[in-house]
């Protein structure tokens, strides 16, 4: 959207709004989809990492602010090779889960070590690859950083309860924001822990609601099975058939509820981290509208689950495309379009692909 | 080179990494030194562009997660099902062993004669295959709930129902053949390689549902009952083959179990009795297997 108006008395620079624009679609998405996958299968997993990398750059190179396109090309030869190594350490796992089960120990000893410096790697590859109008994006975060929120305050968590766990969550977004640089602009998160307690208490809550139809079902079924006992009778009582009745509804209805609950957190903490987010003369703005989001979910899930997984690729444009439009950007005057690009870092290591592997939310 | 997705727009990248959107229309194939991996990833983008093609990749895709569904998780469960300790088997059949002993069983009314009879039979069949005695444990249990049935746990723990021997039709040959069965079910590790079929089905569908966490275990029901009975089958026919293989090294004839299992199938008119079948499905195939490999044998 351009408001810019060009009769202009005020020495304050222009403010424009943009709406972020996406425009994939499910039909030509799930061609791409089914091939790379098809191609994957057929080449034994080989593929897969020209596969992910193809379907990343599809809903990157659709997705369109102030009349330009993101990219992305992560080079598929180093997730490559990455991805080899965890298949290895997979393959150990496995073979470890079999045969000795202190090895199995030390493994997820040592991934638990390791876990920092992979979420470290994986945000800086990500950044790395992610690119707009040509300039890239960067992460400067440090290693160090990483282990005390990854490892520190995760063990925190462990003290002090899964009470701490917003705050930890908290963290890894300043972490991520407050590192992340596109070009020779820094990224600046200037939010507080505050809305990431509302969001999980809230979620937590909408779960416990749940359980309390499962908890009655379980007791109107045990106090029929007490009654069946008494009464020696061999058919289930009424009560007994009542609860068994109430339990499977009460079930479908817990996983339902989890369902939301996980919405109502991405909803709520994207909507505050970005609009908590600027770039010098840039503001993010995101207006994701909790109940359509969780329409939307559902009814992706419904239908992924009847067509046996065929539905995926619509549900994921479905998805991206709701999300992605309900964000937009304000500039003032040229900022966007003064961004420069920076040097070319090289990002090589086989473990900077790891991200892309175990697939990381990690929120651009 | 950045190789377009869909109608998204691609581009090119220059050495010193700036980056230039090409036109919807450019045609790769005319940049030169394109080098294989851009060759590879521009024969892709040809092939997404057509629906022919398209169609082709859900066949392969459907024909292979067919294939994995019916081979490859059986054959990965067999070899799992080989690999573990004999404790795995013992855990899990000492938890299943309290709760029939608690719940459903009650002492045998054979007389001790009959019982004697069978128990020979059944260590006849061990001591002629070499098998180890001290693994098994043979039980003669009633129960009116589960009716004319025999069934065999991993850890070698086999239970005879009264219902079963006191069939109409069914005498010490079928009975003891259709121990031999059961024996068949410990050594080949059937009861393992079922609990493992199970959990790869588990897996399977959740990676066709793919991320949707709350998919997994509405979607893994379903399949498991939808297919369970036809996996239960091969392994069935296995076990009825490998026992002829058992009686034919003893003096007990195989044909038994081949007349046992037609005295259970044409019984089904009486309730009880459809349990065994039920359980063991498919009778007219198993029998006309059974009859097959004991002319193969010469027998
Ligand atoms: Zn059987």
């Amino acid at each position: 959207m351009d408001n810019q108006s060009f009769i202009d008395a005020e020495p304050a620079p222009q403010k424009t709004t943009h709406e972020m624009r996406f425009h994939g679609s499910g039909s030509e998405y799930f061609r791409i989809w089914i091939v790379n996958t098809a191609l994957t299968i057929v080449t034994i997993g080989l593929y897969w990492p020209w596969a992910m990398v193809r379907m990343r750059k599809y809903f990157y190179a659709n997705t369109e602010v102030a009349g330009d396109r993101f990219q992305y090309d992560g080079p598929a030869k180093i997730i490559f090779r990455g991805y080899i190594l965890v298949m290895l350490a997979f393959l150990c796992y496995s073979l470890a889960n079999i045969f000795a089960p202190l090895i199995l120990f030390i493994i997820i000893l040592l991934f638990f070590i390791a876990w920092p410096w992979v979420f470290y790697k994986a945000v800086r590859f990500r950044a790395r690859y992610s690119a707009y109008r040509g300039v890239r994006f960067k992460f400067d975060g440090t290693l160090g950083k990483s282990y005390t929120i990854n490892m520190g305050y995760t063990a925190l968590t462990f003290f002090l309860g899964i009470f701490f766990l917003p705050y930890v969550e908290y963290r890894k977004k300043d972490y991520v924001w407050n590192n992340l640089n596109l070009g020779s602009r820094k990224f600046e998160f200037k939010g507080q822990a505050g809305e990431f307690f509302i969001a999980y208490f809230k979620a937590v809550g909408l779960v416990l609601l749940g359980v309390i139809p499962l908890v009655i079902g379980i007791a109107i079924a045990l106090a029929g099975g007490v009654q069946m006992e008494q009464s020696g009778s061999e058919d289930p009582n009424i009560a007994m058939l009542a609860g068994f009745a109430i339990l499977i509804p009460a079930y479908i209805g817990i996983l339902v509820l989890s369902a939301i609950a996980q919405q109502l957190i991405f909803c709520r903490i994207t909507n505050y981290t970005l609009n908590n987010t600027t770039l010098p003369g840039i503001q993010l703005h995101s207006n994701i509208n909790f109940w359509k989001l969780v329409g939307i979910h559902l009814s992706n899930l419904f239908l992924i689950i009847i067509t046996l997984g065929l539905f995926t690729p619509w549900a994921q444009v479905r998805r991206s495309k709701y999300i992605l439009e309900q964000l937009s950007v304000t500039t003032e005057g040229d900022a966007l379009d003064t961004i420069l690009s920076t040097e070319k870092t090289d990002e090589d290591a086989i473990g900077d692909a790891a991200g892309e592997i175990f697939d990381f939310e990690i929120g651009f | 080179m950045d190789i377009p997705t869909g109608s998204a727009p691609g581009g090119i990248y220059f050495p010193d990494d700036s980056h230039v959107v090409l036109p919807p229309g450019f045609d790769y194939n005319e940049i030169p030194d394109l080098g294989k991996e851009n060759r590879m990833l521009l024969l892709v983008r040809w092939i997404e562009q057509y629906w022919k093609y398209t169609a082709l990749a859900v066949v392969i895709i459907l024909f292979s997660v067919l294939a994995f569904y019916l081979y490859g998780i059986p054959a990965m469960a067999k070899s799992i099902a080989y690999k573990l300790p004999d404790s795995v088997g013992n855990g899990i059949s000492d938890h299943v062993i309290d709760e029939l002993e608690d719940r459903l069983f009650f002492p045998s009314e054979l007389d001790e004669e009959q019982q004697a009879v069978l128990r020979d039979g059944f260590a006849g069949i061990l001591e002629a295959n070499g098998f180890n005695a001290y693994r098994y444990d043979l039980r003669f249990r009633r129960s009116e709930a589960i009716g004319a049935n025999a069934f065999a746990l991993p850890s070698g723990t086999i239970y005879m129902l009264d219902g079963l021997v006191e069939l109409e039709g069914m005498d010490t040959d079928g009975v003891v053949a259709i121990l031999a069965h059961e024996i068949a079910h410990v050594e080949l590790r059937h009861g393992l390689q079922s609990v493992i079929r199970q959990a790869g089905i588990g897996v399977f569908a959740t990676l066709m549902i793919g991320d949707v966490s709350v998919g997994i275990s509405l979607a893994t029901a379903l399949p498991k009952i939808l297919l369970e009975t036809g996996y239960s089958r091969s392994l069935e026919t296995e076990a009825d083959l490998y026992a002829v293989e058992y009686l034919a090294k003893t003096s007990y004839p195989p044909e038994a179990l081949a007349e046992a299992l037609k005295t259970l199938i044409g019984d089904e008119d009486e309730d009880a009795l459809i349990n065994w079948i039920s359980t063991h499905p498919a009778g007219n195939k198993r029998y006309e297997a059974i009859r097959q490999k004991i002319e193969e044998l010469g027998l």
